[in-house]
């Protein structure tokens, strides 16, 4: 579809212009177990073309999901066209650069075992969870999502690619409401085959370990303490930095990090990359939306900004080259996006081995916090780098071990000061939708408690 | 803000975010209709709060971002009692869950699009107007704060999170100097039970933004409330190391 769609847009731009367009078609099969039964099942198909272009300088974004093939194809092109010019009259400036056909690095996103999946497999995965998370005066919710996809991207310099891709997400979570007290744990998996019984497994382990560990409640200590973060719970700590390495922050100066490549910022174990070639990952292709090859970049190296993503227009604004960031949707134009975030200690291997919450990090904590998951983050003026957040779960480490869930406590430091202050990667490194992290000791974090 | 509890007095914009966050969701049947347990405790009737409080949720309210004639399941939005002097009376229906609980459809089955289902959601939420003015209510608060304007909110049904744009310190019963990063960090049973007072300046909080739940954002709605009082809450921010 694209292609037509190309040709006719390169015989119309004007001033030296180009034009690129994405096309996606998506099959999404759900299934959804509610409080312990199936409640849902379904497949929903959306597909559709986001055509942008550089028309007298400016750009113009138009978008439909009123595709076909063949002469049908061809009938919407036009009009889809005209939208995009139309909208290009009052677009922005920008001295957008499409990028020459390149190679594209072989990698795989299809697994035709989870593409191939029936509904009834999908539903017995849900129902061997349900099954292996039964506890008495629990109730559990399982969602699978299984996502299969084609999409080709082009370009009037003559860039191009095509793939297919499947995506299966499995999450599942325990509800425990005793008196007024509630308790909610989750794990979730995501990849593009289907989960192997031991990440399975681990999704079992990994709920009932921290539902043992919450039956017991404790008092929340108070104080500028250490503070264990698990993998998933390092959203709040994270979120500032990879805003701040941003390169639409840079450019539009709101990034503290933006001045700063090449200094050392954060702590010298600390390094971030963003790898969209990672194996198995729903994040991975092998180009990105905009036609830049994928490749690994390397955002932080021994705690010293090295640089920003970028996608096209964002890079064009700061006279650099796009990093292959660009990411967009059927409708809008493409915005700069991660793809699979890496946090590593520099010069150690990935290690996995299960060592408990935690990670190994506990044994020298005299009193502090372990937190799995804080309510809020997000909210507020994020890339400052300042968050406050209560807790939604959280356990009290007291003399290097677990002594109990915390309750009405509240976490609170500078994403940017607190990254200074690592005292410690965990050995439990794992997937947390797209980032690859361990849980992480920062010093001096501020709890308060009611 | 220096992280700790404090008297804090929430403007009503914030106050109207905060009846959303903290129990307009648990308020919404889904929630309760196939658990046990959380039926239990969501029972009606039970205490909620002190004798000034009333919340309710009002589809029909007229010019509201939340207002619709009927739901998307077709039934006539209403005015909803939720909390009337502090107990529970009511809950935010689909007809499904109405079904469930053999109770009456409220007219709060909502979608974002024609690509979702109608779940059960909120319309237009509201803390009832009490007496009295602002300064009724900060004119015995010796050190407190007073929260306002929201950035946003997020419930974990019992334990919630609402960030304020900005606040000011109360000293000796009088608006005292600007603080910045104000995060109201609570338990709603708790929270609900400490508001103690409630101002008569009621008013309709018209922003932009919307609601987001499974995954259906954004959802139009309006939050109203006068400004309220909360004998003590937690205020999170950095502490004395």
């Amino acid at each position: 579809v694209i292609d037509g769609l190309l040709e006719l847009a390169r015989h119309r731009v004007e001033g030296g212009g180009g034009a690129d367009a994405l096309e996606r078609r998506v099959e999404r099969t759900s299934v959804a177990f509610e409080w312990g039964r199936l409640k849902a099942a379904g497949v929903t198909q959306e597909g559709g073309v986001n055509l942008r272009v550089l028309h007298r300088g400016r750009v113009g974004i138009a978008g439909t999901t009123n595709v076909g093939v063949g002469d049908a194809a061809a009938q919407h092109a036009a009009p889809l066209l005209e939208r995009a010019l139309a909208s290009a009259e009052l677009g922005e400036e920008v001295a957008l650069v499409f990028p020459a056909p390149a190679k594209l690095p072989r990698l795989v996103t299809h697994v035709a075992r989870a593409a191939d999946a029936s509904l009834e497999r999908l539903i017995q995965i849900g129902q061997g969870l349900l099954e292996r998370l039964a506890r008495e005066g629990c109730q559990v919710n399982v969602a699978i999502e299984r996502e299969v996809a084609e999409t080709r991207v082009a370009n009037t310099a003559g860039a191009q690619g095509t793939y297919r891709s499947t995506g299966v997400a499995v999450s599942a979570d325990l509800w425990r409401i005793a008196g007024d007290d509630v308790l909610a744990i989750g794990d979730a998996l995501e990849g593009c085959d289907l989960p192997a019984d031991d990440a399975l497994d681990g999704v079992v382990r990994s709920i009932t370990t921290r539902l043992d560990h919450a039956l017991h409640i404790v008092a929340p200590p108070e104080g500028a303490l250490p503070v264990v973060f698990t993998p998933t719970g390092l959203s709040a700590v994270l979120l500032p930095v990879t805003q701040g390495l941003s390169g639409k922050a840079v450019v539009q100066g709101i990034s503290p990090l933006g001045n700063r490549v090449g200094e050392q910022v954060f702590h010298a174990g600390l390094s971030l990359t963003d790898d969209p070639l990672a194996s198995g990952r729903t994040a991975s292709r092998p180009l990105d939306d905009e036609c830049v090859p994928s490749r690994v970049t390397c955002l932080v190296q021994g705690g010293v900004v090295q640089r920003f993503v970028y996608d096209l227009e964002t890079a064009a604004r700061a006279k650099t080259e796009s990093t292959g960031h660009g990411q967009r949707g059927i409708f809008g134009k493409p915005v700069p996006a991660y793809t699979n975030i890496v946090l590593g200690e520099t010069g150690n291997a990935k290690r996995e081995a299960w060592n408990g919450l935690g990670g190994g990090l506990l044994r020298d904590i005299t009193d502090g916090l372990l937190v799995d998951e804080l309510i809020g983050v997000g909210q507020g003026n994020v890339i400052a780098g300042a968050f406050s957040h209560p807790v939604a779960l959280a356990y009290r480490v007291e003399r290097g071990e677990i002594t109990g869930r915390v309750k009405d406590a509240a976490v609170a430091g500078n994403a940017y000061d607190l990254l200074k202050r690592i005292g410690g990667f965990g050995s439990d490194a794992r997937w947390a939708g797209s980032r690859y992290a361990p849980s992480v000791l920062l010093e001096g974090v501020a709890v308060a408690r009611r | 803000v220096q992280g700790g509890a404090y008297p804090v007095v929430l403007d009503p914009e914030l106050a109207g975010v905060f009846i959303h966050e903290a129990f307009g969701h648990l308020s919404e049947a889904d929630f309760v209709y196939e658990n046990p347990q959380a039926r239990e405790m969501m029972t009606l009737g039970r205490r909620f709060g002190k004798k000034v409080l009333n919340v309710g949720d009002n589809g029909a309210a007229p010019g509201l971002r939340g207002t619709l004639p009927f739901d998307d399941e077709g039934t006539p939005t209403q005015d909803s009692a939720l909390i009337r002097e502090g107990l529970l009376v009511g809950r935010l229906h689909s007809r499904e869950t109405a079904a469930a609980m053999n109770e009456r459809p409220t007219g709060n089955a909502r979608a974002i699009s024609f690509r979702h289902p109608p779940i059960v959601r909120m319309t237009n939420t509201y803390i009832g107007n009490g007496r009295g003015t602002f300064d009724d209510l900060i004119k015995d608060i010796k050190l407190g704060v007073y929260a306002c304007s929201a950035f946003g909110g997020q419930t974990l049904l019992e334990n919630f999170s609402f960030t304020a744009a900005y606040g000011h310190m109360i000293r000796d019963g009088a608006v005292a100097e600007l603080v910045k990063d104000v995060v109201l960090a609570g338990n709603l049973f708790q929270t609900l039970d400490r508001i103690d007072h409630i101002a008569g300046d009621f008013r309709w909080n018209q922003m932009g933004g919307g609601c987001g739940k499974a995954g259906q954002y954004p959802l139009p709605v309006t939050e109203g409330a006068p400004h309220v009082r909360i004998e003590e809450a937690l205020i999170g921010g950095d502490v004395p190391a």
